[in-house]
């Protein structure tokens, strides 16, 4: 009787203990818990369509941004993109010369950990590494001529997958890590986390719209914003969003956001290259 | 006799020492006289405003410094220079209690954030 019930007092505090530990999921892990928590909770509504973000939910917002779509207000800051891409530098080098497949059809790829620095490296970030090393000024990431290149890449690019793969290296699981704790984290003024409207209240209107879902979100940038009337980066939408709840934000391409990023790209795995976006 | 003299002098001896039990104070000097001297206001502010810079500072350090105050502390600082006290105070107050809290966020959500990962 005794080992029975000294039995069962192991059974229930293991049990507990499971319950009270947070799993410690690795990347893939945590990618096929994000999917499954949207495609549940959404049942109607494709996995691929994720990319197209509210305009997956809403049949009256999707229609007018289709009818926009049809004379995107990106297009002339893709044309831009692509003659700055084709413009060599002084030294005669050029963008295409710093990456794979010549630059082109590769936004997929990022970002990615680069285990030379050691750090997570987007897409933007890489283009400002690419000018410097042949000697060019850097350009200020909120600069047009940056998310022009970065919307002709994006373009370029649509229809690739995004697969960003975490390597079996303790830095990238780290940065992994820290974007993941990032995005979960309440923060400012009006403690919030990240997931407090892009998970628990997607669909919910506020602040004169209705929320997005996470999944899908990095996959449309840089987007072309009507109410600003040119194109944002995706460390420009983090930086508003850490602002709008009170905190103080962070730079663009700090660590803090390049490992935010990192965590949300590989969420949105499996999902298809659709820049640059359109939205309100 | 011999009582009455004890009597007497147990009063005498107690009045001595209640009198010397009343004040610590050297002979010619009060209470008042040995008190610390008021803060003067600008005085109060100053360590006010170290506090709030402190707060602000551990707030940055663990990544949580919260929007507004950065702001705080200079509106406080450019009400001092006009000597506006009661406003500086406040203001500093204020950006002081939001770093703490800033700070508190922080150390909650070093674990509280587990709890909302999608399982």
């Amino acid at each position: 009787m005794s080992d029975r019930a000294g039995l069962s007092r192991f059974i229930v505090l293991s049990t507990l203990l499971a319950l009270a530990t947070p799993a410690f999921a690795g990347p893939e892990e945590d990618r096929e818990a994000f999917q499954n928590y949207y495609q549940s909770r959404f049942p109607d509504v494709a996995l691929e369509e994720y990319i197209n973000g509210i305009y997956a939910f809403n049949e009256d917002a999707r229609k007018q941004w289709l009818e926009i779509e049809e004379f995107p207000p990106y297009e002339f800051a893709v044309e831009d993109g692509e003659s700055l891409f084709a413009t060599p530098f002084s030294n005669g080098q050029g963008y295409a010369d710093c990456f794979e497949n010549g630059g082109l059809g590769i936004r997929q790829n990022y970002p990615q950990f680069d285990p030379e620095p050691g750090e997570v490296i987007t897409l933007e970030l890489a283009i400002n590494r690419c000018r410097e090393r042949n000697a060019e000024a850097p350009y200020p990431y909120d600069s047009e001529e940056i998310l022009s290149l970065s919307a002709y890449m994006a373009f370029t690019s649509r229809g690739n997958l995004f697969n960003i793969v975490v390597p079996d290296d303790p830095r990238a699981v780290a940065a992994y890590e820290r974007g993941k704790q990032f995005y979960y984290s309440k923060r400012g003024q009006l403690n919030m986390a990240c997931s407090d409207c892009h998970v628990t209240s997607v669909g919910a209107y506020v602040r004169a719209d209705h929320l997005g879902p996470s999944l899908g979100q990095p996959t449309h940038f840089p987007v072309y914003r009507s109410k600003l009337g040119r194109l944002i980066s995706l460390h420009s939408r983090f930086f508003g969003c850490v602002r709008d709840v009170r905190a103080r934000p962070f730079e663009q391409q700090s660590a803090e956001f390049r490992n935010l990023e990192y965590f949300l790209t590989v969420m949105s795995n499996g999902l298809k290259a659709n820049g640059p976006g359109a939205r309100k | 006799m011999k009582s009455r003299c004890m009597h007497i002098t147990i009063v005498l001896l107690l009045a001595v020492a209640l009198t010397a039990c009343s004040g610590n104070e050297p002979p010619g000097q009060t209470t008042a006289d040995t008190a610390p001297a008021p803060e003067t206001d600008s005085e109060s502010f100053a360590a006010l405003l170290a506090a709030a810079q402190s707060a602000q500072k551990a707030a940055a350090e663990a990544g949580a410094e919260w929007l507004e105050t950065g702001k705080l502390i200079d509106q406080a600082k450019r009400n001092a220079e006009q000597e506006r006290w009661d406003t500086a105070i406040k203001l500093a107050m204020k950006a002081k209690q939001q770093g703490e809290l800033a700070v508190a966020q922080a150390d909650r959500e070093s674990d509280a954030w587990q709890r909302r990962v999608v399982q």
